[in-house]
């Protein structure tokens, strides 16, 4: 499918805005088969690597998160990236992060604040911390 | 030679070398059906040609790369792609349905180098797309990644 074929070279940011084109991109671009694809052709492609930088100081809006483009090419893009959640900016600051092989970082804050972030499409989804659970055992 | 007829009933000799890039062609000519000339109903002239320059070109890629032709190619293949959307997509199908797997691709990567930037009004506008989604679907959308709806690289005009 010619479609399949062009949509394969987008890039996520375009893959996201073209998913409002007709119903039919929509269900393709969402396609969980596209997506397994669609990761696996970027994986072996290094101009679509990020560099993902992380820092900033306690107790002030100064977090920042840059993700920078990993080709060495003049026109490489770093962009500062809004923290996952609002809270990180408000309270916390990361102490602790690490990334998996596919993209996703797991981001643990202070106060117990466990976040999966797919920087790609920046989505977030905050998992129940288990050290909190047996903190609140202790208590009892 | 291969003989290939257009649907505007013009014919064009092709080097069999040539012509075998098209996986379609290859296999007619494997299984003895390409004795006389081959008729492609669903390719004009005008795109037959495109195609015959590409497939011409390209004959021998293998060498290409031991006689440092490389550049040469890459040039040709630049400059190739540098045509109008219709005439571009017309050589999508054409290449489609002849099976021409690496002029599929440079012309899909222009196509898709064409798009990125576009705002979804001028992608539905540059490919005939009507939109059948409710507006209320369009903002759930948006609501989902409204930063991929941002930004100052996002073109609403229609080339």
């Amino acid at each position: 499918m010619i479609t399949l074929q062009i949509l394969q070279k987008l890039h996520v940011k375009s893959l996201l805005r073209f998913k409002c084109v007709c119903k039919l991109w929509h269900s393709l671009i969402e396609n969980p088969q596209f997506i397994k694809f669609y990761h696996n052709s970027s994986k072996s492609d290094v101009n679509l690597h990020k560099i993902f930088i992380t820092g900033g100081e306690c107790d002030n809006d100064d977090n920042y998160f840059y993700s920078l483009d990993t080709s060495l090419q003049h026109d490489y893009v770093a962009s500062l990236i809004r923290p996952p959640i609002s809270r990180v900016n408000l309270f916390s600051r990361v102490s602790f992060t690490c990334s998996s092989s596919n993209g996703i970082l797991l981001m643990i804050f202070s106060h117990d604040l466990i976040v999966l972030w797919n920087s790609t499409i920046r989505e977030t989804r905050k998992i129940p911390s288990p050290i909190s659970e047996k903190k609140k055992i202790e208590r009892m | 030679m291969v003989k290939l007829k257009s649907n505007d009933d013009k014919e064009f000799e092709v080097e069999e070398a040539a012509v075998i890039q098209s996986e379609m062609i290859k296999n007619m000519i494997e299984d003895g059906c390409a004795t006389s000339v081959i008729p492609l109903p669903n390719i004009d002239s005008k795109t037959l040609i495109k195609v015959i320059e590409y497939l011409n070109k390209h004959i021998n890629m293998g060498k290409a790369a031991e006689t440092g032709e490389e550049d040469d190619l890459k040039e040709f293949d630049e400059q190739f792609v540098n045509m109008g959307w219709e005439e571009l997509f017309d050589v999508i199908m054409a290449a489609n349905y002849l099976n021409i797997h690496e002029l599929m691709e440079l012309c899909c990567q222009s196509a898709a180098d064409r798009l990125k930037n576009k705002s979804v009004r001028a992608v539905r506008e540059m490919l005939k797309i009507t939109n059948d989604l409710t507006e209320e679907e369009e903002q759930e959308i948006i609501n989902d990644a409204p930063w991929a709806f941002e930004g100052p690289e996002i073109d609403d005009t229609v080339n």
